[in-house]
């Protein structure tokens, strides 16, 4: 027996049973399905994690959150404690399946693991901002105030209408009146629903009074006594922050 | 066509998805050898690696229909058995091959000189004989792949899935640490 002899061996039983049948190619039909069901996967996971990045955008803009940074260190904590977290962790996983899933393709594998993810997730922002420009989630929220939504959705976009909690020192309101050195201000409920209570904001020096008017939804940094705030600072709150649904 | 002219693996892999099942022998003639080669670099019990071989030719069958013949296939049969070899080192040995590697997480330039290859490859032959089991495997197996294999940089970059850059910088460090281990055991590795 010959070196070759089991290698020859392995060969001729393979082709044996080729010619038996007992080995059978896979059909390109069952490659090509595996390839679509791979790509309808792909196509769902970015869809939902543009939507979730917009999600989490409009969720900022609509509580005024984003505004917050300007109040300094105390408004960066704020910022941070009111910054939808769970969200952003789904966001991450899912921009890791996505990651996953991609590096399946040639074109996936051939760039560093963290260009492609950096890259996804860049793709998935600015996507999640374009979609944010459009009436897609105030729709949303507005069915969710008429409790048209089923309850995980629902919640989902009621929360993006809570204040900051009272303790965190900062607090979101709509103007009613404007006296000379004095606002009376309505707060909203930090339930993000139901009535509000108002309140009188003893204005900051050097604040400009001009820049703000009846009607506006604003910030305010500052100490609650009882019924009145010392407020330290006052900003606008921007972005499309609607009013609270007992002023509509 | 002339019938008897040689022809390639692409071409054979291609007259196997249209039916002529029996062209598969060509192919397994093509790579038996050099698979099992391939295979005494990750294990060392023949019974084992004449199973595997048989086992990657078995999937590759199977498979062939997903192979695109635009590519090589080489590349694309090395990929099987390497899947295969290092499941079975992995059965063999607690210490696997680690799938965590900071290299392929950014970008390498990758440059293959051909003038500073060929002086290389030589000193490298030599080289790797003896001191290939005291590498990471990771660099280990890119080396394997481009000095015993005769792999690109491309090509390796498709059978481990990894970028080329990477596949540039394994290759790089592979190479400096084999000579480091020959400057330890005082061997002469290169004449300038």
């Amino acid at each position: 027996m010959t070196n070759n002899q089991p290698q020859k061996n392995k060969i001729t039983d393979i082709l044996e049973r080729i010619k038996k049948n007992e080995l059978v190619q896979k059909p390109k039909i069952y490659f090509r399905l595996k390839l679509v069901a791979l790509i309808v996967l792909l196509v769902v996971v970015t869809v939902v994690s543009i939507l979730l990045s917009s999600f989490i955008l409009f969720s900022l803009n609509v509580s005024g959150h984003a505004s917050l940074i300007y109040f300094g260190m105390t408004g960066w904590q704020a910022f941070l404690i009111f910054f939808p977290w769970e969200l952003a962790l789904f966001e991450i996983i899912l921009l890791v399946l996505l990651e996953y899933l991609l590096r399946s393709f040639r074109f996936g594998y051939k760039i560093p693991i963290l260009y492609l993810f950096l890259g996804v997730m860049a793709l998935m922002i600015v996507s999640g901002a374009v979609v944010e420009q459009t009436p897609l989630h105030s729709r949303i929220l507005e069915r969710a105030d008429q409790e048209h939504l089923p309850p995980p959705l629902g919640v989902l976009y009621e929360n993006t209408r809570r204040p900051p909690a009272r303790d965190s020192g900062i607090f979101r309101g709509t103007i009613e009146t404007i006296e000379d050195s004095l606002l009376i201000v309505s707060l909203d409920n930090p339930r993000g629903k139901g009535t509000t209570t108002p309140v009188a904001v003893r204005i900051p020096q050097g604040q400009a009074l001009e820049e703000l008017i009846v009607g506006d939804r604003v910030f305010i940094r500052g100490r609650l006594e009882e019924e009145s705030i010392k407020a330290i600072q006052i900003k606008k709150a921007y972005g499309h922050l609607p009013p609270p649904p007992h002023m509509r | 066509m002339d019938e008897h002219a040689p022809q390639s693996d692409e071409q054979i892999a291609g007259r196997i998805q249209k039916g002529e099942k029996e062209q598969f022998g060509v192919l397994m003639e093509r790579y038996d050898k050099k698979l099992s080669r391939y295979g005494r670099r990750f294990l060392w019990d023949k019974d084992s690696i004449e199973d595997i071989v048989q086992d990657v030719f078995i999937s590759t069958f199977k498979n062939i229909n997903n192979f695109d013949t635009s590519l090589k296939f080489s590349s694309w049969i090395y990929r099987i058995a390497h899947n295969a070899f290092v499941n079975g080192l992995k059965k063999q040995q607690k210490n696997s091959l680690p799938n965590f590697d900071f290299d392929v997480f950014v970008s390498h330039v990758a440059y293959e000189d051909p003038a500073v290859e060929e002086r290389e490859y030589e000193e490298m032959q030599k080289l790797i004989a003896g001191g290939l089991d005291q590498l990471k495997p990771k660099y280990k197996e890119a080396i394997i792949l481009h000095y015993l294999e005769d792999f690109s940089y491309k090509e390796i970059s498709d059978i481990l899935q990894i970028p080329t850059g990477t596949v540039g910088v394994r290759v790089k460090r592979g190479r400096e640490a084999l000579k480091k281990v020959y400057e330890k055991m005082n061997i002469q590795t290169h004449h300038d």
